[in-house]
């Protein structure tokens, strides 16, 4: 059981999965039909792996596209049978719920008082393609001798993170976040959180200008008042919420994550938090956002901290300009970045911006406009 | 060096017996030398054979004589040991020399083709290969450049022999023509190709590039088929066509 005995639900989507019928997330109960023929498939190289895959570029013999094949180490059956349940659900969706139109009233379906004080008041109400941002699962193959479960992906044209991102203008970086929170948007919507966004999962084919976010690996259906493993996400995209061990997280830890990728762009600080343990991770946001806000926290969900950190230092909180300099002011020298990284990186869960509320911030006003070019920008 | 020469060898027999073991016997029975086979006296004795062979070795009817053990007792009694050791190295040199041209003889081939027939020679390590008999070969006739080859005629490749003993035995005493005058003298022990190819694969899945290759090679191999049987090509037999 988790210590804290404060409850918390997501601001938004909160009962989305209830609306469904339970097949859809009741993935322990459902029997996947792999396909055998592991012949229709060749390897040209390897590209990847993970701590719970092996994978590999490769061809579809039939049509000669490109494929990526993601290869399951042996894990529980249970963690495969999620990961294609929720990769199915995002795929086979026919009416994407963020495709139609919004409606703000049932969006904000948490009606308690102490959230409905965090609606912001601006948010993009219009439908969106978040959809196809998400990668497309395209067979799910299981070679009869070894058994080893293999996931068939689409293939993305995607330049290492550390090498496309210094070359991003101002409006790339506005564009593609813009894109990522579609995504977002999208998965939530579906009653999914990713739980481990991070730049390594950003798939950016910049020549089309199209975005993917792939992994749903440690992607979890969200259910009100359900708690989670927060041995998720990777350590420097951590939210506080796995680090100080309160499981009754939601959605918004994917916006944690986002806002420290978006400040890790803008601010040129790769990564934002580096923590060198756990420990140590939830030191350094500690140190950037300060110990008076994060004690506030602490009390209102009533969480009391590992002993590890009992000795933290009393940190105060460091403005944001402060992390401006010559070398980035062209992409943070503005208020509205300020604005909404801080309204990200937010202790409380609840505090932070939604992923529609993200998009609907200032910052992204000339995505929205249609001021983002593709032809302006020279690609190498 | 040379350990056994022939004097120590018929020591080691006690002397009782008249009958001595020939020189060209203890040869073949010496550990590392089952490739060679035995050489007919007559075959060495007739100088015609021999032409160009003479600077092989230096006192070189001594030698030939040694071989055929010809030599008179009195003559090697009064050699000193390391003059016998020299002659015993010549007559091994010489002997394996006029190896090389025996075997690509009549009755040379005959004897090595049973050798081969019993796998003498040992099998192609190739998986589709089939435990396939191998032959010796040279890759140069000059000794002293290069050690012998194992060929495998059903998948046309060179392999190192496995036992160091035979891999230190100059390519030169089976020499460059060996293994193809056998199969031209007997096509019948041609083997038939290999089709089967390895594809590496990973988890069922095979690599593209190796799979990919292994495709093209079978359809032109397919379509050479058909090529050779609109123009009346018997294909039944085995090594290829003729």
């Amino acid at each position: 059981m988790m210590k804290s005995k404060v409850w918390s639900e997501a601001r938004v989507y909160t009962n989305i999965n209830q609306q469904r019928d339970k097949s859809y997330w009741d993935y322990e109960n459902t029997t996947i039909e792999w396909s055998t023929n592991n012949k229709d498939y060749e390897i040209e190289a390897k590209v990847g792996r993970g701590k719970y895959s092996e994978v590999f570029q490769g061809v579809e013999l039939k049509t000669q596209r490109k494929i990526v094949i993601k290869m399951l180490k042996p894990v529980k059956k249970k963690k495969i049978k999620r990961e294609i349940k929720i990769l199915t659900n995002l795929s086979d969706e026919q009416s994407p719920p963020t495709a139609l139109q919004f409606n703000k009233d049932e969006y904000y379906s948490n009606k308690k008082e102490f959230v409905l004080k965090f609606i912001r008041p601006y948010i993009y109400d219009l439908p969106h393609n978040g959809h196809e941002n998400i990668v497309q699962l395209f067979n799910i193959v299981k070679d009869p001798i070894s058994r080893t479960p293999a996931l068939i992906f689409e293939q993305v044209d995607n330049i290492d993170f550390r090498v496309l991102y210094p070359k991003f203008t101002d409006m790339d970086m506005r564009y593609y976040m813009f894109e990522l929170l579609k995504a977002l948007d999208y998965c939530h919507s579906m009653g999914i959180m990713h739980r481990d966004v991070k730049p390594h999962n950003v798939m950016i084919d910049h020549k089309q200008r199209k975005l993917r976010l792939i992994d749903w690996g440690l992607a979890e259906l969200y259910h009100a008042n359900m708690e989670y493993n927060v041995r998720v996400a990777s350590r420097f995209f951590k939210g506080p919420e796995l680090l100080v061990d309160y499981r009754m997280y939601d959605y918004s830890l994917d916006l944690w994550s986002f806002g420290t990728m978006l400040a890790s762009m803008v601010f040129q600080k790769e990564p934002f938090f580096h923590g060198t343990s756990n420990t140590d991770q939830l030191v350094k946001i500690v140190r950037v956002l300060g110990s008076e806000d994060f004690e506030k926290y602490l009390i209102k969900y009533e969480i009391t901290l590992p002993r590890e950190f009992h000795d933290m230092d009393q940190y105060i909180r460091r403005p944001w300009h402060r992390f401006v300099n010559d070398s980035n002011r062209h992409l943070s020298g503005n208020d509205d970045i300020i604005d909404l990284i801080d309204n990200l990186l937010k202790y409380d869960h609840q505090e932070r911006l939604t992923a529609k509320e993200a998009m609907g911030h200032p910052w992204f006003a000339p995505i929205r406009n249609n001021e983002y070019s593709t032809q302006d920008i020279e690609i190498d | 060096m040379s350990s056994g020469s022939k004097m120590d060898i018929v020591d080691d027999e006690s002397g009782s017996s008249d009958c001595v073991d020939l020189w060209i016997d203890l040869f073949l029975s010496r550990k590392g030398n089952e490739y060679f086979c035995e050489v007919d006296v007559d075959y060495i004795t007739d100088r015609f054979n021999l032409i160009n062979l003479q600077k092989a070795v230096s006192k070189f009817s001594l030698v030939i004589q040694y071989i055929v053990d010809e030599l008179d007792e009195s003559v090697l009694e009064a050699m000193s040991p390391s003059k016998l050791e020299q002659l015993e190295a010549d007559a091994r040199k010489l002997y394996s020399l006029i190896h090389a041209r025996y075997i690509i003889t009549v009755k040379g081939l005959q004897k090595m083709l049973a050798k081969y027939k019993d796998a003498e020679f040992g099998r192609c390590p190739r998986i589709y290969c089939n435990f396939q008999p191998l032959l010796p070969v040279g890759l140069h006739d000059i000794p002293g450049i290069d050690s012998v080859k194992l060929y495998c005629p059903s998948c046309e490749d060179l392999y190192n022999p496995k036992s160091p003993r035979h891999a230190s035995i100059d390519g030169a005493y089976f020499g460059k023509s060996f293994p193809g005058m056998l199969l031209q003298t007997f096509p019948e022990f041609v083997p038939k190709h290999p089709i089967r190819r390895y594809i590496p694969s990973i988890f069922g899945f095979d690599l593209h590039k190796q799979a990919q290759l292994s495709r093209w090679q079978e359809l032109q191999r397919l379509k050479s088929v058909k090529r050779l049987e609109t123009i009346g090509c018997d294909l039944s037999g085995n090594g290829g066509f003729k």
